[in-house]
């Protein structure tokens, strides 16, 4: 039995990468190596590397900028400097260590509270980069303002601002209210999913959650003066509860709000379907479940497909499915298994389109081993053609085949944070660059003649503002022209089949629909096809011009919340992706050149003159800022004591400490507790640990030194005295995202004084361990659903002072999980481990308790070998409750359901028994972090097994058995 | 023995700290602070006072950071922290002399009537006005007012108070009981400014207004586009207010009817001051102007390092005011240059004051800093 702290540090020993309670986990890899500058400003000190420094000077900027309109805004400022770190991509971002979580795709920068840090990636569109900045900014002066708050009045137990307001104000005084944010509003309210403030833990933590806060915040701005948001942190110390922080402050709790806010939802939001529809409603629902979005059009050989990418089980694949005559989930087709292997670590599910050609070839983007690359594939065979990654380009979106399906058209971002356009010619293997600017170029979509790409970009003046228009650019001589103009965004052309006309999304009148525009045929001349059915080409616009001159432009949808990445198909329809009911899905409307004959034609967009495009920004006060290269300097990141009293034990009593540098790639732990019960063995059981662990390489090591002492009790020994003192060092090396390699080496003075019923230990013991350890696991509430994830581990023991000790250790265990639906799925693992050799009779496993061999007491089963076989069936069971009190609510995630079976057991020399139980459980996770498990069944044993198994030997106990205790699934 | 000498002990200490006993000196206006902003027309002005360079002889610890404004009487000063805290601090002792504790530990903001009368208006709680006298060391009456955001203020024998929640009040300062209440539309949080006939206040809807300041009768009122957090300063013909629009301005006193505006590029969250022909007015982005009164028109501008953090003080021909990055300043009130400055331990959020010869000034880091006027040169 282990002391708790200690058991800290046994986690301690092994890499922060290893997973709490099991030692699996995906690895953050460190691809790149970054020479580390910071850049100092008046305000800021910003950590970036030299390939980025451009970027860096325009983030700089954009954060002065952000700076001095906050001390305003917030009436406060901040006196120390700021630190930012930045990188160019968010591929750079996921490697960062300062935080120890794996980031997500979607994750667009953190503030964290230990140091104060800011880190933020870019990902091609300054503007984003932009908005991201001022949002984090937002954080850092509401979390100095709450803090200064609170501390003035000598409140500093009373809780910080709810979730809700400082993410719905970082994002509203952040970037403000755009169609984004009013798409996911109204559909909240229409389809009836919008959750009270009142109810909010409903939905804590999750992009609702986020989305709802900035509504609300915009509401009180609006309703009741945008001074007032300002106030809410000002009147923090008014009251333990924000609720009645809210009455203070607007004379409203948070049930008189909801009245006002969700009155004042329906009342906005409901007329606009008089003239407005939801997209399920008029258009053909070809998906339903997850998300599955940018669909592509292939045909060959005459099998019609559409081909889209979908997180529907979780992980995200590529899918295929007939286009017409589509029955159903059993017509779904696994094109691509996503995050499961390095191949295929992850797609760009929201921004990346995918693209196939007349020969069957599907083009799309995986990031691989640190960086994105094009995936060439032959959707018939599922062979794949070709692999292409570049030295420069860290990330990739939406390659386009050429009409020849030779070539692809794609967006790439470089290491130093640009994005441009490129292609890249299969027969000639060579790469060319389109663009070659600051601005972000997105969606290219070659012409059907293959002389033209369109595209979308902010290099438009208003651009800086984040608005994006159509362009062309003409191939031969990368001459580019404007084929929309104004402040709104157009989004994801796609020509017509006969090159006429150009489908577009755009949110220029307020929600995000689909647009045509046409070439009138008077004007120009087109061309249908390379095959030449009809001989014309079109003609690009004169620039400048009139583009009202040059164009039909027609709104095909109504929707009253979302469509996008439209995709012109060979039968006249456009196939897209809708937002609605919290989910994106693919829709078809048919018949589209009728759609766009009956629709009313809109005003072209006007463009007079030369539009300057914007310049990107510059730090003023030179004098202000330096520049030089990253120097490590530590700082205290936690510092905690603890005092223990245990009935058995007596008192312990201790201490905690972690320093790291800026970036998180070096990292310090100091452990010292004491566990002495007289004044006499405080020397004596005195337990220190000091341990380094370095991050900033691929290859993550730690190496430390300690001193444990103290008496400890299990259930095979008794109580023991027991000193250990040593050093040890260890090395983890990823292999990918999903396996690694680790090698632990501990060298230790190990001194036992038993009290009754095992042996003294003493001896200089030299332990060596290589594990190879891959975990492709995908979660559920409670546990893995789907994946496999296994260890294997061997290792020596070794006395080298005595001769009493020597021996090997051997641990493998396997887990596997097959998915049987959305939200049900089959566990097993596998689990043994032996240790061989002199002296190995005094290391033992355990086993026993709610995390391998159910029902029976915790590590009441110990032996030199070990083995288990578990079997779950895994299944919902509640799938939500709430309760609500007079005073507010708790809500409760997912309870599921168990159905188990083990067998195990562990020995010394011989196995003659098989233990064994089955039963049913329940999970409920609490708080995001915290499984608590019961489990209930019934225990039973195969006695006598060295003569032989029969079923008739299989004994169960009567007694029923229940177990509660808490941890994840294994 | 010791039981005896200890109770007897504290039993002087109590009384001791009850009551401070000050008294009306001859040079009332030398040694005393009245309420914000050192008169009912709320100038931030003092004629004499400390000129720079001054050197700190003293700070005061608190248990909390100070409120905004500071009043004296006698050379006492009183300072109310934000945990229900007044400290009394005599000037020339160099010594806390007391201390009074709020109920429920709320922070109180205070106005002074010569009298030795000190009125207390509370955030939050119930009773929340009441009064003080200094000389007994006890509260004479209480009353539910509605929470205040701000300072009473004492005049004659009356209090004024502005409520958060849409009312503005009048009390007696004997009594303690409601003589007029005025209904607003929004909510207010700035102390109302007197004139001899008038009151003036501004609300978070934008509204200014004129009352009779005897009966609550409205006189007249006038619509601005934003909220208005500081409180207006009036002059014999005119009324100046800053506001969240980033625009100053200014209104006749009889009619209210606009004489001039002039923008700038932030939000007013400072009441401005007011010495003979200058405005000083403070923004939100640090920049500190100085204004012809009857014509808008820039005399100078100065440019802090950080927002300003409290109401200008005018002293003689001295611009005192604090900023959030931790220094008190004095400029040149007809040039706006910069005369001296000192760093202190936190953002300076307390409008400075001026007793005497003495400069007092307060920080978020729960102190309270005593300047006084020094013999050496110290700008940095």
């Amino acid at each position: 039995m282990k002391r708790p702290l200690l058991a800290f540090l046994i986690f301690l020993l092994y890499l922060p990468t290893a997973q709490a309670q099991y030692y699996f986990g995906r690895n953050k890899v460190n691809y790149d190596h970054f020479d580390w500058h910071v850049l100092r400003t008046e305000h800021f000190d910003i950590y970036y590397y030299p390939e980025m420094q451009e970027l860096a000077e325009i983030g700089a900027a954009y954060a002065e900028e952000a700076y001095d309109r906050l001390v305003d805004k917030f009436d406060h400022n901040i006196n120390n400097s700021i630190p930012l770190i930045f990188y160019s991509n968010h591929l750079h971002f996921q490697q960062t260590n300062v935080t120890p979580n794996l980031i997500q795709p979607g994750v667009g920068g953190f503030f964290e509270f230990l140091k104060g840090r800011v880190v933020i990636p870019a990902n091609g569109s300054l503007y984003d980069f932009y908005h991201v900045i001022n949002h984090e900014l937002v954080h850092v002066f509401m979390h100095s303002k709450a803090n200064r708050t609170l501390k003035d009045h000598r409140k500093s137990n009373y809780a910080f601002p709810p979730l809700w307001f400082t993410e719905g104000l970082a994002e509203y005084w952040g970037e403000g209210w755009g169609s984004e944010a009013e798409m996911f509003i109204r559909d909240a309210t229409i389809a009836g999913y919008l959750v009270p403030l009142s109810q909010m833990y409903r939905i804590y933590g999750t992009f609702l959650m986020y989305k709802e806060g900035q509504a609300i915040c915009r509401f009180i701005a609006e309703k009741f003066g945008e001074e007032k948001l300002l106030q809410l942190i000002d009147n923090l110390w008014m009251s333990d509860s924000f609720s009645e922080v809210m009455r203070l402050t607007l004379g409203v709790n948070y049930k008189q709000f909801d009245e006002m806010w969700l009155y004042h939802l329906m009342k906005e939001k409901y007329p606009i379907l008089d003239e407005n529809d939801m997209p399920g409603m008029v258009s053909e629902r070809l998906t339903r479940k997850g998300i599955s979005t940018k669909p592509t059009f292939c045909q060959h050989n005459g099998d019609e497909k559409l081909v889209f990418v979908s997180n529907r089980v979780g992980y995200s694949n590529i899918y295929s499915m007939p286009y017409n005559g589509y029955n159903g989930e059993r017509e779904l087709d696994i094109v691509v298994k996503g995050e499961r292997t390095s191949e295929f670590e992850a797609f760009n599910l929201l921004q990346s389109k995918i693209d196939a050609n007349d020969a069957g070839e599907l083009a799309f983007v995986a990031k691989s081993k640190g960086k994105d690359a094009i995936y060439r594939l032959k959707l018939e065979t599922r062979e794949v053609l070709e692999r292409l990654q570049f030295d420069e380009i860290v990330t990739i979106f939406s390659p386009n085949w050429s009409p020849q399906g030779d070539e692809v058209v794609f967006t790439g971002v470089n290491f130093a944070g640009k994005s441009d356009l490129y292609i890249y010619n299969f027969p000639k293997e060579r790469l060319k660059k389109l663009t070659n600017d600051f601005y972000d170029d997105r969606d290219p979509t070659w012409s059907p003649n293959g002389r033209f790409v369109a595209f979308s970009s902010d290099r438009s003046p208003t651009g800086k503002h984040g608005s994006y228009n159509l362009f062309l650019c003409k191939v031969e001589t990368g001459e580019i022209v404007y084929l929309t103009f104004g402040d709104h965004k157009d989004l994801t052309p796609s020509w017509s089949p006969d090159g006429r006309s150009i489908v577009f999304t755009s949110d220029r009148d307020g929600a995000f629909n689909i647009w045509t525009m046409s070439l009138p045929a008077e004007k120009s001349q087109y061309v249908a096809s390379i095959s030449g059915v009809s001989s014309v080409e079109p003609e690009p616009l004169a620039y400048p011009t009139a583009l009202d001159q040059a164009t039909s432009l027609k709104k095909v949808t109504h929707f009253i919340t979302g469509a996008f990445d439209p995709e012109w198909t060979p039968d006249g329809s456009i196939v897209f992706t809708a937002f609605e009911n919290f989910s994106f899905q693919l829709r078809r409307l048919k018949n589209i050149e009728n759609k766009m004959y009956t629709a009313q034609k809109v005003s072209a967009d006007s463009l007079v003159g030369a539009p300057e495009p914007w310049r990107m920004p510059k730090l003023v006060g030179a004098s202000q800022i330096s520049n030089f290269r990253y120097r490590k300097k530590f700082s205290l990141d936690i510092a905690q004591s603890q005092i223990n009293q245990d009935p058995i034990f007596g008192t312990s009593g201790g201490a905690q400490f972690a320093f790291s540098d800026m970036l998180g790639n070096e990292q310090y732990y100091f452990l010292v507790y004491n566990t002495a019960s007289s004044q006499s063995e405080i020397l004596e059981n005195f337990n220190v640990a000091v341990t380094k662990v370095n991050l900033g390489k691929r290859a993550n090591t730690a190496y430390g030194l300690y001193h444990f002492a103290g008496t400890y009790y299990n259930f095979a020994d008794g109580f023991f005295f027991e000193r250990r003192y040593g050093g040890f060092a260890s090395i983890s090396y990823p292999l990918s995202i999903f396996r690694r390699v680790e090698a632990n080496f501990n060298v230790r003075k190990s001194e036992r004084e038993a009290f009754g019923l095992s042996g003294d230990i003493n001896g200089l013991l030299v332990s060596n361990f290589l594990s190879l350890t891959k975990d492709n696991s995908l979660w559920g509430a409670s546990g893995p659903m789907d994946g496999e994830r296994y260890s294997f581990s061997i290792g020596n023991t070794l006395d080298i002072k005595g001769a009493k000790t020597n021996f090997i250790t051997l641990s493998a265990d396997y887990r596997k999980y097959f998915r049987l639906g959305q939200q049900v799925s089959y566990a097993t693992r596998f689990w043994t481990a032996m240790n061989r050799g002199k002296g190995s009779e005094l290391y033992r496993f355990y086993m026993g308790g709610s995390w391998d061999l159910r029902l029976y007491p915790r590590w009441r089963i110990w032996g030199k070998n070990v083995f288990l076989i578990s079997q779950e069936l895994r299944f919902p069971f509640i799938d939500r409750f709430n309760v609500a009190f007079p005073f507010g609510g708790i809500g409760f995630s997912a309870i599921r359901g168990a159905l188990f079976f083990d067998i195990g057991n562990a020995w010394d020399n011989r196995l003659t028994d098989i233990l064994g139980a089955t039963g049913f459980g329940a999970r409920l996770r609490f708080g995001g972090f915290l499984v608590l498990r019961y489990d209930v069944g019934r225990r039973f044993a195969v006695q006598n097994i060295d003569d032989g198994f029969r079923f008739n030997q299989i004994k169960f106990d009567p007694e029923w058995y229940h177990r509660f205790f808490f941890g994840w699934d294994f | 023995m010791h039981k005896k000498l200890f109770f007897s002990l504290l039993i002087l200490f109590f009384f001791a700290c009850g009551a401070f006993r000050p008294h009306l000196s001859e040079n009332a206006e030398q040694t005393s602070w009245l309420g914000v902003g050192g008169n009912l027309q709320q100038h931030h002005f003092r004629a004499n006072g400390p000129a720079p360079p001054l050197e700190l002889i003293d700070t005061i610890s608190l248990s909390a950071a100070p409120v905004e404004n500071l009043v004296a009487l006698d050379s006492t000063i009183f300072i109310a922290t934000k945990n229900g805290r007044i400290y009394g601090y005599h000037l020339r002792d160099g010594k806390v002399k007391g201390k009074i504790k709020l109920p429920e530990n709320v922070v109180g903001n205070l106005g002074l009537h010569a009298s030795g009368r000190l009125a207390v208006g509370l955030e939050i709680g119930s009773e929340t006005l009441m009064c003080y006298d200094l000389h007994d060391g006890n509260f004479v009456w209480k009353v539910r007012a509605g929470l205040l955001a701000s300072e009473p203020v004492v005049a004659d024998t009356s209090v004024y108070m502005v409520a958060r929640f849409k009312h503005v009040d009048r009390y007696s300062l004997q009594t303690g009981k409601r003589i007029w209440r005025f209904e607003t539309e929004s909510q207010a949080h700035a102390a109302p400014t007197l004139s001899d006939r008038e009151l003036f206040f501004g609300t978070d809807s934008g509204e200014l207004y004129a009352l009779d300041r005897h009966t609550g009768a409205k006189i007249w009122h006038r619509e601005l586009s934003s909220p208005i957090f500081a409180s207006p300063v009036v002059d014999d013909n005119l009324v100046f207010v800053s506001a969240q629009d980033s625009t100053i301005r200014a209104f006749t006193r009889a009619d209210g009817k606009p004489a001039w505006q002039i923008k700038a590029q932030a939000r007013g969250w400072r009441t401005p001051a007011l010495a003979a022909n200058v405005l000083v007015v403070a923004t939100g982005d640090g920049i500190i102007r100085g204004i012809e009164k009857q014509t808008g028109k820039k005399i100078w501008r100065h440019e802090a390092p950080s927002g300003i953090g409290t109401s200008p003080l005018i002293v003689g021909g001295v611009v005192y005011f604090g900023c959030l990055d931790k220094n008190v300043y004095a400029l040149d009130v007809s040039s706006g240059k910069l005369l001296w400055q000192a760093e202190l331990r936190g953002r300076v959020r307390t409008n400075p004051i001026a007793i005497g010869d003495f400069l007092i000034v307060g920080s978020e880091d729960k102190y309270i800093y005593i300047f006084r006027q020094g013999h050496e040169l110290s700008v940095r």
